[in-house]
């Protein structure tokens, strides 16, 4: 992944300057989700519910969602297909890489008790092709019988090619995407709370990196890197926004994310509609400032949502009270809050 | 009465030895009914178009295509060959390139697949063309300046400079797609001395991992080495004993010593279909191989298929028959 490193440096330059190409994402994609992103910025606030969750029992996961769910303006869910989007990356038993089944088990009984049509699970890892391997240690497989949901690798759906919206000098102007994501009324975005060592932070904005297809684009997702790694995650988000968030931080990871770090205790998960708002939150609670995370000031200034607190209206616990320094790559030392 | 009885013996070991050749290769080593029920799952699931998804009723592409007609001309079966045929043809590009189907406008790692099945049903015109097209199929590397190569050895510890084979055009090799290549090219006769097998075999050994055996490509990143990974070091196995390398060279006694260790009832299918293909490859691992052999059978289900998917069940075939990848 070394030509993401001389494609992004070239990108630093140039995000946030480049305006977004108006190029229409439509197709196969909801006519819903247009109207959702309006109900988002009503008020031009943006809710976020940080709910103290201190283990993965499943009583007090079901309590946590239900309390973040509700302060935080949700999408209308019954009748919907919902597609929950997790990070499963790699397996270890050691470092907890992925969000935590038992996160996701809640999720999808939450989403069963609101009326949801459908609940599927979908991922398409990004460094490995074997994903039977991956999904049958960390437990998801078990999801199938027990809820009686899907469990669809993205990598390998049915493909449909999408305009994508892109900078002018983007080297994805058009994207084959999973059938699974594009046909879906409702995507939960599930990202784990971790530092990454190509892009600083890893969290809802950057989970969806793992809609795009290893089939087609390989694995690694090498093209991500070639574009540049913060420019494609504006790009898909501008193209394929998920509609809500929940960041598994109960427990994340520090130092050498997204793989080779270690365990970070903080015992909450943060919930929101806006991927932004929730990340930038986040971030807050990680120790970091999102103002300097390049991606994030990108996705601000291209109105994907807003980083500022004065935008965003914080329920249940405070980043004071929940606030956990995260060791960051060297290279991102400079994110660090002061 | 005892030299009528060695009689005996004699002939049902001659018939024996010659039952196999007799009935071909559905014969496998000791399950043919259950071979064939895994063909008929294959021929069944063949699409209206003429090519295979990854599952059943999924959209056709070029890697389940190929795989499945290898597997079914193996076994000896034509029926239905000519439309995987046709669809293959209809998939090639003018440039002679393969995408993942026939909605894809630019050829990528796929392609592999489809000179197999060229191969297989000497559709020598399409085979020749692709061949061409893979040859010249390189990754993004070469238009990088020095000063990146430099500094992609420190963060990374791999010199971009070596040619292997990226998944999708312009970007960089990786240890799949490369291995890949060497295997298809080789299997459709590019000459040994060829100078792109060549480089692809210096591509893996520059990118073996530090306790042996392969990931998708990055043994180092910044100051962390990172784990190798098992369905990448068998595939590279695989074509590091395609050309020739045996035990005695360092990089592939390494990876057979990582493979080894997760071999077992966790193994995915996928790569125990992989890993059987590459422990078959050499001579000290035959054993491992039967036992290997012995665990992804138990993997076949009722309907014959392994997982329900058409591409893990058309590579379990070979696998677990006595089909070869030329050398």
């Amino acid at each position: 992944m070394n030509e993401c490193k001389i494609t992004r440096r070239k990108m630093l330059g140039l995000l946030g300057k480049l305006p977004l190409t108006t190029i229409s994402a439509a197709g196969l994609l909801s006519c819903n989700r247009s109207k959702e992103n309006k109900k988002q910025s009503l008020n031009n606030k943006y809710q976020v519910a940080i709910i103290s969750c201190a283990s993965y029992e499943k009583a007090e996961l079901m309590n946590a969602i239900h309390q973040g769910w509700q302060k935080t303006s949700p999408p209308e869910v019954k009748s919907k297909k919902v597609v929950i989007k997790p990070n499963l990356v790699e397996y270890s038993s050691e470092r907890p890489i992925n969000t935590d089944v038992r996160l996701v088990e809640a999720l999808i009984q939450f989403f069963q008790e609101l009326g949801a049509r459908e609940v599927i699970i979908a991922e398409g890892s990004g460094h490995r092709r074997d994903t039977e391997a991956v999904w049958k240690k960390v437990g998801y497989f078990d999801l199938i019988n027990k809820f009686n949901v899907r469990l669809i690798d993205l990598n390998y759906d049915n493909l449909h090619v999408i305009k994508t919206v892109s900078y002018k000098d983007s080297l994805i102007k058009e994207l084959f995407l999973p059938e699974t994501i594009l046909s879906s009324d409702l995507i939960i975005s599930v990202p784990k709370m971790k530092t990454h060592h190509w892009a600083g932070i890893t969290l809802s904005l950057k989970n969806l990196i793992g809609i795009v297809p290893g089939i087609k684009y390989g694995w690694p997702k090498n093209i991500i890197h070639w574009n540049g790694i913060e420019k494609s995650i504006i790009e898909l988000n501008a193209t394929i926004p998920s509609h809500y968030t929940v960041v598994d931080g109960i427990i994340g990871m520090e130092g050498d994310g997204p793989i080779m770090g270690s365990p970070k205790k903080i015992g909450a998960i943060i919930m929101g509609h806006n991927a932004l708002s929730v990340d930038a939150t986040a971030a807050r609670i990680m120790g970091i400032e999102p103002d300097r995370c390049t991606y994030f000031q990108a996705a601000h200034v291209n109105k994907l949502g807003s980083l500022k607190a004065e935008d965003i209206t914080l329920t249940a616990s405070r980043i004071e009270d929940i606030k956990t320094d995260f060791k960051l790559d060297p290279e991102f030392i400079h994110l660090k809050s002061t | 009465m005892k030299s009528g009885k060695k009689r005996v013996i004699f002939l049902t070991s001659i018939l024996a030895g010659l039952l196999p050749v007799l009935l071909g290769n559905m014969v496998l080593d000791g399950y043919p009914s259950s071979a064939d029920e895994t063909i008929r799952f294959i021929k069944e699931n063949q699409n209206e178009d003429g090519g295979w998804g990854y599952w059943p009723g999924h959209e056709s592409y070029t890697e389940p295509t190929g795989l499945c007609m290898l597997a079914l001309k193996f076994a000896g079966i034509e029926n239905g060959l000519m439309k995987g045929l046709e669809y293959l043809k209809r998939c090639q590009l003018d440039s002679g390139a393969i995408g993942i189907n026939e909605k894809d406008k630019e050829g990528n790692w796929m392609s592999y697949a489809a000179l197999l099945a060229f191969n297989a049903l000497d559709a020598s015109k399409e085979e020749e063309h692709l061949k061409k097209w893979i040859l010249d199929f390189y990754d993004g590397s070469n238009d990088v300046p020095p000063e990146l190569v430099k500094s992609t050895y420190q963060e990374l510890r791999y010199d971009m400079t070596i040619d292997g084979w990226p998944w999708f055009g312009s970007t960089t090799s990786w240890i799949e797609p490369t291995s890949l290549f060497i295997i298809a090219l080789t299997h459709s006769g590019v000459e040994p001395q060829n100078q792109r097998l060549s480089s692809g075999i210096k591509l893996l050994i520059d990118r073996t991992n530090k306790n042996g055996g392969w990931n998708y490509g990055n043994p180092f990143v910044k100051n962390t080495y990172l784990d190798a990974f098992p369905l990448p070091t068998s595939i590279a196995l695989v074509a590091m004993g395609i050309r020739g390398h045996t035990e005695k060279t360092p990089e592939v006694k390494s990876a057979i010593n990582f493979l080894e260790q997760y071999i077992g009832e966790e193994m995915s299918t996928v790569n125990l279909a992989w890993s059987l293909l590459a422990f078959k490859s050499y001579s000290t691992t035959q054993g491992k191989a039967e036992k290997i052999a012995i665990i992804l059978k138990n993997r076949r289900m009722g309907d014959g298929s392994f997982r329900n998917n058409l591409f893990e069940t058309a590579l379990s075939y070979l696998a677990l028959s006595d089909f070869k990848f030329n050398r």
